[in-house]
C-alpha cells in the first residue's frame, strides 16, 4: 500500500496558519495603536487614570503580540515555507529495511507527527535514519521490506513497499 | 509530559517581555506628557530678585482663570548677592512673562528697558495697572509698576528692605495683540498685573 501525503491541502492548511497569524499581528499593532490614540485624545489634562489605563491594556497587547511573533509566528512561517518548497528538493531512494521502530511522538505547534527509525544496510555498514512522519494511517513498513520512500528534510512525504518480506 | 513547542520556546525569551513592556510604559508616558504640554499662551512665569518662601499664590493666581486659559504658574526666583544670579536673569529677561526686580538689577539693566520691558503707556495703565499705581520711569516711558508694601506678595517672598518693581517682558506670549497680533486672544500677562499687586 502507498503511504502518500497530501501535499495540496497541506500546504493550504499551512498558508492559511500562517496569513491567519499574520493577521492577528496586524489586528494587535492596530489595536495597540487605536487605544493609544483614542486615549491620548480623550484624556483630560489631568491624565493620570488614562495613563494608567493606556499602560495597562498596551503591556497586554504587546505581551500578547510578542507571544504570537516570537513563538507561533517561527513555526507558521517554518510550516509555510516547508511546503512551499516541497517539490524543488525531495529526495528518493529505495532501501531494504532490517529494522523500523518508532522512536517519540511530538507536537510542534498544531501539527502531530511521529519519529521513526528506519535501519538498512549499505555496503557493510548499519546505517540507521530518522524520518518523520507526518500522517499516522497508511504506513505499513515492517522488517526486511524492501521499500522506496521520498522525503524532504526527512519528513516522510511518500513511501511504498516494493517488495514485501516473506513471512519466515 | 512533553510541553508544547511554543511553551518551550517561550522559556528562552521570557525576558524579552518585561523589557518591552517596560519600553513601551515609558514611551506611553512620554508620549502623554508631551501631548499634555500647556502652550505658551497657558503658562505664566514669574521671576523674583529674591528668595521664595511659599509658592501657594500661584493657585490663587490659577483659580482666577478658567483651567484652559491658565494651566501653569511658575516662579523663579534667585537672591541678587547669589553667584547665578547674572546667568538667570539673562535667561529670564527673554523668558519670562514678569520680572519683579529690586532696584539694583533694575538700575544695571535700565538702559535696556526697551528691549527687555513693556513700555506701559496710556491705555495699558489705564486698563490693566492699579490706580494710583508709582512707575519706574526711563526716558519717556514708563516700565515698571512699584510694589507697595502692603501687597499681599510680600508674604509669599524673603524681600529685603529696598523698592521692587514689576515689569512685563517684551518675550512674553500673553500680552495680547501690543507685540504680535496672532496673540491677541492671549492676553493673561496684562490681566495678572492687577492680581499680583492687589490679590484676587
Amino acid at each position: 500500500m502507498k503511504y502518500e501525503v497530501d501535499i495540496a491541502k497541506r500546504k493550504k492548511e499551512a498558508n492559511r496558519l500562517y496569513y491567519g497569524e499574520v493577521a492577528l499581528l496586524a489586528g494587535l499593532i492596530a489595536l495597540l495603536v487605536g487605544v493609544n490614540v483614542l486615549l491620548l485624545l480623550l484624556s483630560p489634562h489631568n491624565y493620570i487614570i488614562y495613563l494608567i489605563i493606556d499602560i495597562a491594556v498596551s503591556v497586554l497587547l504587546i505581551v500578547a503580540f510578542l507571544f504570537v511573533f516570537l513563538n507561533l509566528f517561527p513555526l507558521a512561517k517554518t510550516y509555510r515555507n516547508f511546503y512551499k518548497n516541497i517539490n524543488k528538493t525531495a529526495y528518493e531512494r529505495a532501501r531494504k529495511l532490517i529494522y523500523v521502530g518508532e522512536k517519540e511522538r511530538k507536537d510542534i505547534g498544531n501539527v502531530s507527527h511521529r519519529v521513526l527509525a528506519f535501519r538498512y544496510v549499505e555496503g557493510f555498514v548499519t546505517l540507521e535514519e530518522n524520518v518523520y512522519v507526518l500522517d499516522d494511517d497508511d504506513l505499513a513498513f515492517k522488517e526486511g521490506d524492501l521499500v522506496k520512500v521520498r522525503t524532504y528534510r526527512n519528513v516522510l512525504m511518500e513511501g511504498e513497499v516494493i517488495d514485501q518480506a516473506s513471512d519466515e | 509530559m512533553n510541553k508544547p513547542l511554543s511553551k518551550k520556546m517561550a522559556a528562552y525569551t521570557w525576558y524579552i517581555y518585561p523589557i518591552v513592556a517596560a519600553v513601551l510604559g515609558l514611551i506611553i508616558a512620554f508620549m502623554f506628557s508631551a501631548f499634555h504640554q500647556p502652550s505658551r499662551h497657558q503658562v505664566l512665569s514669574l521671576f523674583v530678585s529674591a528668595s521664595l518662601k511659599d509658592d501657594s499664590f500661584t493657585k490663587t493666581i490659577k483659580n482666577h482663570y478658567e483651567e484652559e486659559d491658565l494651566r501653569e504658574f511658575r516662579v523663579n526666583a534667585s537672591l541678587p548677592n547669589s553667584s547665578g544670579f547674572t546667568r538667570k536673569l539673562n535667561l529670564y529677561l527673554t523668558d519670562s512673562d514678569f520680572l519683579l526686580l529690586d532696584e539694583t538689577p533694575v538700575n544695571k539693566y535700565k538702559d535696556y528697558s526697551p528691549t527687555y520691558f513693556v513700555p506701559l503707556d496710556g491705555t495699558l495703565k489705564d486698563l490693566y495697572a492699579p490706580a494710583n499705581a508709582t512707575y519706574f520711569a526711563h526716558g519717556e516711558h514708563d516700565y515698571g509698576i512699584r510694589m507697595e508694601d502692603d501687597c499681599w506678595l510680600r508674604d509669599y517672598f524673603l524681600l529685603e528692605d529696598k523698592t521692587y518693581y514689576l515689569f512685563l517682558s517684551t518675550s512674553s506670549k500673553n500680552l495680547g495683540a501690543l507685540y504680535d497680533e496672532k496673540n491677541e486672544p492671549y492676553d493673561n500677562a496684562l490681566t495678572a498685573i492687577k492680581l499680583l499687586l492687589e490679590g484676587a
